[in-house]
Parts: C-alpha cells; sequence; structure tokens
C-alpha cells in the first residue's frame, strides 16, 4: 500500500512540476561548422523514458518544448551524415530553464559524387511528395500498391534493445564504418533494410511481387493466396513471406532467415520474424511499418515507421552488384591493375 | 579558373557527407585526411555498378613519370537519375580531379569534382555542386 501511496503521491507531484516548471531544450545543428537543416531531434526522459520530437528549421535551428525538468537523452539521426547517431544521454534541464544545447553531427568529409542517394535524389523525392489523390483500387476493392517507390527511414528511429552479444557487434561494425556490411560483399541486406532505394511492387490478387533495385537479391515474393509458412524451412536470406489485408493495411509475416543478414546494422538469429504493415494513404504515400522480433538478439520487439514515396517517372534500373566490386579491404575483390 | 577550384573546394568541404547506406562504406576506404587534386588524361571510363570508375594518366612534373590514377564515383543509377552520361566524360580529356585519397596509398581515390581542364566546365559535381533533378 505504501508503494502504491508513494506511487500515487509522486505522479500527482511529477503533473504539478510539469504544469509549472516545464523548460525548453534549444539549439543548432551543424557539421564541419555549417548548418544542417530539417534535421529529427529527440529528447528522452531518462526517468520516464517520455520522448519528445521535433524537426529542425531550414537554419538547422530546433526548440523542445514543455519538458518537465529532469535528465534527459538527445539524440539526432541524419540520413547522409555519420552511421554512428549522435547521442547525449546526460542533458541536465533545471525547472523553468531554457537550455541551449547545440548537437554536431560527424561528417565523413568524403562527398563521393553520387554515391549519397539522399543527396542526389532529392529533387526526385520532393516531386513525389507533392502528389495528391486517393490511392487506386484493385477490380477486386482492394487497394492497389502497384506502382515505383522510393523508400524513406524512420526519421526518429527507435534503437533495438539489443542483447549484450548483438551490441557487441553492432558497435564493432560502427566502428570499422561497417566494412564487413553483406552489401560490401555484393550479399543481400535483408529486410531491416531502409533508404533512398527504388522499390517496383507488382500486385496480383494471389501474389505481390517486390523488385528491388538496390539489394543484391532484386525480388521478393509475398504470397496472397492463404498458404501458410511450410513446417520445415531451409534457412533463407529474406525468409518466407505471406500476406493477408486488414483492412486496408497489407499485413505480411515473414520467417525462415538465415543468419547472414543484418538487422538494421545489427545481428540476429534464426528466430527472427518480421512483420510487415502496408497502407497506401494516398496515391503519393505508402506508410510503411518493420517490426522485427527475436528473442535470442532484442530484449524487446524493434519497429520502424517510415513514409515510401510514389516515384511514377521512374524504373527499375539494372544493378548487378558484383559487376566491378573491388573494395580493397576484401581479399578476394580484384584490384585496379588485376583488370 | 584557379579561384573558381578553390570555391568549389570549400564548398565541397561543407557538403560532403558519408552516406548512411551505399555499397560500402567509402570512409572505410578513403581517407579524409589525405585530399588529393590531380589533373590528367582520361584513359577509361567503366560505367559499371555498384561504382563508376573513371581512369587518369597523371604525369609528375618533376619526374616525368605517369601513373595511372583510378577515380571511383557512385552507382551509375544514381549518375543517370542526375542527368550524367557513360559519355559525360571521354578517353582523351584532360580533366582536373579531387577527391579523398585510398587508406592503402595507391593511386586511387574517390571523386568529389571532376572539371575539364580546358574549359573549367564541371563535369561531375558533388552533392551541392551540380544540377540535382
Amino acid at each position: 500500500v505504501r508503494v502504491i501511496l508513494t506511487f500515487v503521491f509522486s505522479t500527482a507531484f511529477a503533473s504539478f512540476a510539469i504544469a509549472q516548471d516545464t523548460g525548453t531544450i534549444a539549439g543548432t545543428v551543424s557539421a564541419d561548422g555549417a548548418a544542417v537543416p530539417g534535421v529529427p531531434v529527440q529528447a528522452r526522459n531518462t526517468v520516464t523514458g517520455e520522448t519528445f520530437r521535433a524537426l529542425g528549421s531550414a537554419t538547422g535551428d530546433y526548440a523542445l518544448a514543455q519538458l518537465a525538468p529532469g535528465t534527459y537523452e538527445v539524440s539526432a539521426t541524419m540520413p547522409g551524415f555519420s552511421f554512428i547517431p549522435f547521442l547525449d544521454s546526460n542533458v541536465v534541464l533545471g525547472a523553468g530553464q531554457r537550455l541551449r544545447f547545440d548537437i554536431t553531427l560527424i561528417i565523413g568529409n568524403l562527398g563521393t559524387i553520387a554515391d549519397d542517394p539522399y543527396m542526389y535524389l532529392a529533387g526526385i523525392r520532393a516531386k513525389a511528395a507533392s502528389l495528391t489523390g486517393p490511392a487506386p483500387r484493385t477490380p477486386d476493392g482492394r487497394p492497389d500498391l502497384s506502382g515505383v517507390w522510393n523508400g524513406n527511414d524512420d526519421l526518429f528511429p527507435e534503437r533495438p534493445a539489443l542483447l549484450p552479444w548483438a551490441a557487441n557487434i553492432l558497435n564493432e561494425r560502427l566502428q570499422n564504418d561497417l566494412k564487413d556490411h553483406p552489401n560490401a560483399r555484393c550479399l543481400p541486406a535483408g529486410l531491416m533494410q531502409t533508404g533512398p532505394f527504388f522499390r517496383k511492387f507488382v500486385q496480383t490478387p494471389t501474389l505481390l511481387v517486390v523488385l528491388n533495385e538496390h539489394d543484391a537479391l532484386g525480388f521478393r515474393q509475398i504470397f496472397l493466396d492463404g498458404r501458410a509458412h511450410p513446417l520445415d524451412l531451409d534457412p533463407t536470406w529474406q525468409g518466407h513471406a505471406i500476406g493477408r489485408w486488414d483492412g486496408d493495411t497489407l499485413v505480411v509475416d515473414v520467417v525462415g532467415f538465415n543468419e547472414e543478414s543484418v538487422m538494421g546494422f545489427a545481428p540476429h538469429t534464426s528466430q527472427l520474424h518480421v512483420t510487415e504493415r502496408y497502407r497506401r494513404r494516398d496515391v503519393g504515400h505508402l506508410e510503411v511499418q518493420i517490426t522485427a522480433e527475436d528473442p535470442a538478439t532484442l530484449m524487446k520487439p524493434w519497429t520502424l515507421n517510415m513514409v515510401w514515396d510514389l516515384a511514377p517517372e521512374q524504373e527499375i534500373l539494372e544493378y548487378v552488384c558484383a559487376e566491378n566490386i573491388r573494395n580493397l579491404h576484401l581479399d578476394w575483390a580484384p584490384t585496379p591493375s588485376a583488370r | 579558373m584557379r579561384a573558381h577550384l578553390v570555391i568549389l573546394l570549400v564548398t565541397g568541404a561543407l557538403i560532403s557527407s558519408r552516406p548512411l547506406v551505399a555499397h560500402h562504406s567509402f570512409a572505410a576506404e578513403f581517407d579524409v585526411n589525405q585530399p588529393f587534386s590531380v589533373t590528367g588524361t582520361v584513359t577509361r571510363v567503366e560505367w559499371t555498378n555498384p561504382h563508376a570508375f573513371v581512369y587518369i594518366d597523371v604525369v609528375d612534373q618533376q619526374t616525368k613519370a605517369t601513373t595511372n590514377w583510378s577515380i571511383e564515383l557512385g552507382s551509375p543509377n544514381v549518375l543517370a537519375r542526375n542527368g550524367w552520361r557513360r559519355t559525360t566524360v571521354k578517353i582523351g580529356d584532360v580533366v582536373v580531379v579531387q577527391g579523398s585519397r585510398a587508406r592503402n596509398g595507391t593511386p586511387l581515390g574517390n571523386a568529389r569534382s571532376i572539371v575539364l581542364a580546358s574549359t573549367g566546365q564541371q563535369l561531375f559535381a558533388g552533392s551541392s555542386q551540380g544540377t540535382i533533378r
């Protein structure tokens, strides 16, 4: 009883404190001395877990207002910048304080021509994002997901709650610039790879075909004919996918993964179970939610939420990754002089 | 043209970035602390996935020795979607290339800018320098 009373009291007190003494964390996001526009910034109260989010302005300014006093974990993940997100888990906000907290992103400073699709495809993405109109439907009344879609990342990605063995591997990969990422060996990255890559959905009543330009395998089959997963699956890179309609949302259930692909940049085991939810909210936008469950890797399910843009003027191009691979750290890749 | 190039260099430093997801990590291959700028004659163009390459013969002004540099770009798919073609750089063109050199010290670099030496025309550009469609 005492515990409950204490809880009730502290909750009431916290509410009072929030009403009276909230503060603001605000600042500028920059990299290499220049402001970075449009960066998603997130602050999580380290005690209550309450999360606040804001998108930076065109001049790099952000503000997170009406925060209860306390200690916050401030993070910012921006496509095109370091693999390692900005993270400071000890930002102390006093009662009623306006705390200036500037964020500096790490840049690799390479700027390779055409290597960063976020920047190079910005025009295509902006054009696609402006499309309006209702989602088309198939003759049988289902939403039609067909079209060429340009992916986007989750703006405010949740961090996977990894068990220590997996966290250690993830950290090692980030520290070595992902040189052993499957894509670096022209192998598939897996279903949790997000980002600005083109996928073409071809929907029939019984099968959804996904042509994936960027990933090494290039295609996926999602069976819509009501079949179940086979009982004895051979593990594969993309697993076995079956889909069913939940109203206007296509829910895809995937099992049977091998342990080679990546989950984000983290490892996973063959116990990985992925649930994908696709909803075409209008003609130009596909809401995509991907949830990974793997009790041998994750302490709790990990979910990403994205909105992909229709890219009607784009076509899927050939991408044969093994055509001319020569990463310097791969001992089997041909050196320039060997060609 | 010299002033023009300096401006490009500065701009390049400001906007350049490490891609979140690329075929491989350029940061693992190339050293940002080894910037280079070389002028040479194009000997070969590989319009291939996962990355395009331009090869140039660079003559050392002191020793007169010729070194063939290989210059790595992004994927032809992204290049094409920005309006660049496999014929944008031609064999025999004399170009100025700027980028970061390979960590292993070989004459290999990524390209942040490729400029036609005779006219100063920007053939391929880093992300904020060219026409982005």
